[in-house]
C-alpha cells in the first residue's frame, strides 16, 4: 500500500471508529446533571463485553483494592467517574485492535510492551501525585498504537526499518522517518485525533520520542517518554526494537522526580505487569 | 555498576549493589559473578544508544543490570 502521508495511511487502513460508548461516556461526564454512577454504569453495560473487561481491570493488580470488586457500580465508585471513562476508552481500543496480527513482529510482545508502558506511566504519575493516574495508564497503553498500523499496513517498509535498526543504523523511529516519511508516534497521535480522543492523549502519543517539543501537555508526554524508556530497559515486551532510547533531559526536568523513585516504579511494573496483561489482553 | 567490575568478585549480594535494596530478593541473595558479567554485557548492548551519562539513565542501567543478574542467577 503506498503511504505517502499520514492522512493517506489512515484512509487506506480503513479502521473502524471508536464505539459510540466513548462519546456517550464523555458527554455524560461533561454534563453535571447526567454524570452519576448509575448513568455511567448503564452506558457501559449496554456495550457487549465491556463490563466484564472493566471488572477484570478493576480487580487487577493495577488498582490493588483490598477486597474484590463484584459489580460495575462498585468499580465506578472505587475508581472514579473520569478515571473509569479513561479506562473504558483504553479497554475499547485494545478490544478493537488486539486481533491485528502483523507478520513481522509478535503482536503479543507488542501489546505486552504497550501494557507495561501503561503500568509504568501510571506508577510515575502516582509518584508525582497526579490525581487521575488512569489517564496516564491510557496514554502509556496507546503510545505505540501507530507502530501496529505500520506493521500491518506497510510491512515491507516497516521490516526494512527494523532490519536497519538491528544492524545498528539508529533508533527505529528515526529509520521510520527516513524510510516512510513519518514515524509511528506521529501516526498514532493522528489516529487518536481522528477518533476524537482527548488532546492530552494525542500529544503524549505524538511526542513520546520528542517530549521536549510538547507544548500543551508536557507532563503527559514526558511521563510516557520515561515509561517507554524504562520498560524497554526492563525488556517487558517489545515493539520490535531492542534498545533503550536516550532520555530527554528537558522531559526529566519537567517531571521533577528524583532518581530514587525509579526503583519503586520498576518494582510496581514488575509486580503489576503480568496481572494487567491477563486482565486486559484477549478474553 | 560502580565498584562491580567484571571478574572482580566471586559473587555479590544484593546488598552489595549500590542503589538496589533487598526488598524483593532476600530469598535469592546471591548473584554469581557469571550472571553479573552477562547482565552487564546485555545492558551495555541494550543501552548502546542511551545517554548513560544522565543521572536517571545511570540509575536505570544500574537497577536493570542488578535485576537482570538476579533473573540470570535463577537460571544458571
Amino acid at each position: 500500500m503506498p503511504a505517502t502521508s499520514i492522512g493517506s495511511m489512515l484512509h487506506h487502513a480503513d479502521l473502524p471508529g471508536l464505539p459510540e460508548l466513548y462519546s456517550r461516556l464523555s458527554d455524560a461526564l461533561n454534563d453535571s446533571h447526567c454524570a452519576s454512577v448509575d448513568s455511567v454504569s448503564a452506558l457501559i453495560r449496554a456495550e457487549a463485553g465491556m463490563e466484564q473487561r472493566l471488572l477484570r481491570m478493576a480487580n487487577s493488580a493495577l488498582f490493588q483494592f483490598t477486597s474484590p470488586i463484584k459489580n460495575l457500580d462498585d468499580a465506578i465508585a472505587a475508581i472514579g467517574l473520569p478515571q473509569m471513562c479513561d479506562l473504558a476508552m483504553a479497554v475499547m481500543v485494545v478490544a478493537m485492535l488486539e486481533d491485528l496480527s502483523p507478520d513481522i513482529v509478535s503482536a503479543e510482545s507488542h501489546w505486552c510492551h504497550s501494557i507495561a508502558c501503561g503500568v509504568a506511566a501510571r506508577a510515575l504519575a502516582a509518584q508525582r501525585g497526579e490525581k487521575n493516574v488512569v489517564h496516564f495508564f491510557a496514554a502509556g497503553l496507546l503510545h505505540d498504537i501507530g507502530s501496529m498500523l505500520f506493521y500491518v499496513h506497510i510491512p515491507e517498509q516497516s521490516l526494512m526499518a527494523i532490519l536497519h535498526n538491528r544492524n545498528g543504523a539508529g533508533p527505529l523511529h528515526h529509520l521510520e522517518q527516513s524510510i516512510v516519511g513519518f514515524d509511528h508516534a506521529q501516526l498514532g497521535g493522528a489516529l487518536l485525533h481522528a477518533w476524537g480522543l482527548p488532546e492530552a492523549l494525542c500529544e503524549a502519543v505524538t511526542m513520546h520520542h520528542t517530549p521536549e517539543l510538547a507544548q500543551h501537555y508536557p507532563l503527559e508526554a514526558a511521563t510516557v517518554h520515561l515509561a517507554d524508556i524504562m520498560v524497554n530497559a526492563m525488556e517487558l515486551g517489545s515493539r520490535g526494537e531492542y534498545v533503550v532510547h536516550p532520555i530527554s533531559p528537558v522531559a526529566w526536568e519537567r517531571l521533577g522526580l528524583s532518581t530514587d523513585v525509579l526503583q519503586a516504579v520498576m518494582q510496581q511494573a514488575d509486580d503489576q505487569f503480568g496481572d494487567v496483561v491477563q486482565a486486559l489482553y484477549r478474553d | 555498576m560502580g565498584n562491580l567490575s567484571s571478574g572482580q568478585l566471586e559473587s555479590v549480594t544484593i546488598a552489595d549493589i549500590p542503589s538496589c535494596d533487598s526488598s524483593s530478593s532476600n530469598l535469592e541473595a546471591t548473584i554469581s559473578s557469571e550472571a553479573m558479567e552477562r547482565a552487564q554485557r546485555e545492558m551495555e548492548e541494550l543501552f548502546r544508544y542511551a545517554n548513560v551519562e544522565h543521572p536517571a539513565m545511570q540509575t536505570l542501567r544500574q537497577l536493570c543490570t542488578a535485576r537482570r543478574a538476579r533473573q540470570l542467577s535463577r537460571k544458571i
